[in-house]
């Protein structure tokens, strides 16, 4: 059994709460100082709570270097006079960022416990379900994606050598297959699950029950109101 | 003209177990290789390794002596057929004319020709009846038969043939065990068959490369 960090041990429910209360204040705020502020406040937990920096860098490199690229173009081509267009490239990248890190914060820890906080949030259960089962599926889509990539070029389709609007024309097709595979699978996947006695009952129980310890309240409880409060301070300033 | 492997190895974890392992063979033009073995023993893999899907760790592919990674994809696919397992996924149109037509319209073939080679391979693999049907309609068998009638219609110099009788019916295996000894014999395509149908590897294979854990055995 690999070894937790300290975000892997904690319940689900306050990463969900910090990834919900982080991206929320992000998209809703609309100062620079206060996003980078969460920011940063996010990267220090992420730190604390022992995450694999080399990991994140991996799994997230292509996130990075599309932000990095939206930087780029927000900051030429705003039509803002300087500094005002890379004020708002700044912004916009760091409020990407918030949101992407604290997805990732979601990668520690297993899924069925997500499953399980999710149901004890209240959530319905078959909604819960779906929404788990559609996060365990997105590795297989982006799967079925290269490979289909892959046989288009096997076939002879050059997408090294293509114009831009061609090559968009082309990986339009690639969402054809993905698209209908997705809908087949889920088709086909509603009826085994009901063959094997999904909702043959109308209530579930269950033999583990989350429980909150004082880390996870801390952390349930801090999150919010320094966002709450770093607001009021930017206002004030 | 020849394809290949020399000393081929690949994991597909770095430090996990090798897929592939220490992998040579030569697969001469005109003949039919069958790749056989128990189920994860790196057959799939290879065939990737072949076409440049895959990049080995070590060892190298070459075709009449060049390397592969030389080339790009979409030019290895014009000199070696892959058709994988699971048809579903190898289909990108919106009807099975188009499915055929899509590589040789890549191959920049005239219309006439074009048309030629989807009516003979949709006559020859029983498709005419859906020619304008949406192919994920197809059942997995008809899928299978579009997509080996796609690969085969861009006339490879190599064929790679992942199970491809895994869905098909003893009438369909023998009219596909017709066409390969015909490709090989009249048309000198190498064909590499990986299956594990032993009865259509017998009656059509020139010779049986047999693995196991990523090794010839």
């Amino acid at each position: 059994m690999t070894k937790k960090s300290r975000l892997g041990a904690l319940d689900p429910r306050p990463k969900l709460m910090l990834m919900a209360s982080a991206s929320t204040a992000c998209i809703l705020a609309n100062d620079l100082i206060y996003i980078a502020s969460v920011l940063c406040m996010l990267i220090a937990t992420l730190l604390i709570g022992g995450m694999d920096v080399r990991l994140v860098l991996r799994r997230a490199k292509a996130i990075f270097v599309l932000i990095a690229m939206l930087f780029v173009i927000q900051t030429f081509f705003s039509g803002l006079p300087y500094p005002g267009g890379l004020l708002l490239a700044a912004m916009l990248s760091l409020r990407l960022l918030v949101v992407v890190l604290a997805g990732l914060i979601l990668m520690e820890g297993e899924v069925r416990d997500y499953l399980l906080a999710l149901v004890q949030m209240k959530m319905p259960y078959t909604l819960a379900f779906m929404v788990v089962v559609g996060l365990h599926f997105l590795p297989i889509l982006r799967e079925e994606a290269v490979n289909i990539y892959c046989c288009m070029q096997l076939r002879g389709k050059d997408f090294k050598n293509m114009k831009l609007t061609e090559k968009v024309r082309a990986y339009t097709g690639i969402c054809l297959p993905i698209l209908v595979g997705a809908l087949r699978r889920a088709d086909e996947m509603s009826v085994a699950m009901e063959t094997r006695g999904f909702r043959s009952r109308p209530s579930r129980t269950y033999m583990r029950q989350l429980k909150m310890r004082g880390a996870d309240i801390a952390l349930t409880i801090l999150w919010p109101a320094i966002l709450v409060v770093l607001y009021e301070v930017e206002c004030v300033f | 003209m020849a394809l290949t492997a020399r000393a081929l190895s690949y994991a597909y974890h770095k430090g996990g177990a090798l897929a592939v392992d220490d992998f040579s063979a030569d697969f001469a033009q005109g003949k039919i290789t069958a790749v056989m073995g128990p189920n994860g023993c790196g057959k799939t893999t290879l065939s990737k390794l072949l076409v440049g899907i895959l990049k080995p760790l070590c060892g190298e592919v070459t075709l009449n002596g060049m390397a592969l990674p030389g080339l790009t994809l979409a030019e290895t696919g014009r000199r070696i057929g892959l058709v994988m397992q699971q048809p579903g996924r190898q289909l990108f149109t919106t009807s099975v004319t188009e499915e055929i037509a899509f590589g040789l319209n890549c191959l920049a073939l005239g219309q006439e020709e074009t048309d030629g080679r989807v009516a003979k391979y949709l006559a020859y693999f029983g498709l005419q009846k859906y020619a304008d049907r949406f192919p994920f309609e197809l059942s997995i068998g008809e899928q299978q038969r579009l997509v080996i009638a796609s690969v085969i219609a861009m006339q490879p110099a190599y064929l790679i043939l992942d199970e491809p009788t895994s869905a098909l019916d003893r009438g369909r295996k023998d009219d596909l065990r017709t066409l390969l000894r015909s490709l090989s014999a009249d048309e000198d395509v190498g064909v590499l068959l990986i299956s594990h149908d032993e009865r259509f590897v017998s009656c059509c294979a020139d010779s049986v490369i047999a693995m196991e854990k990523g090794r010839i055995l």
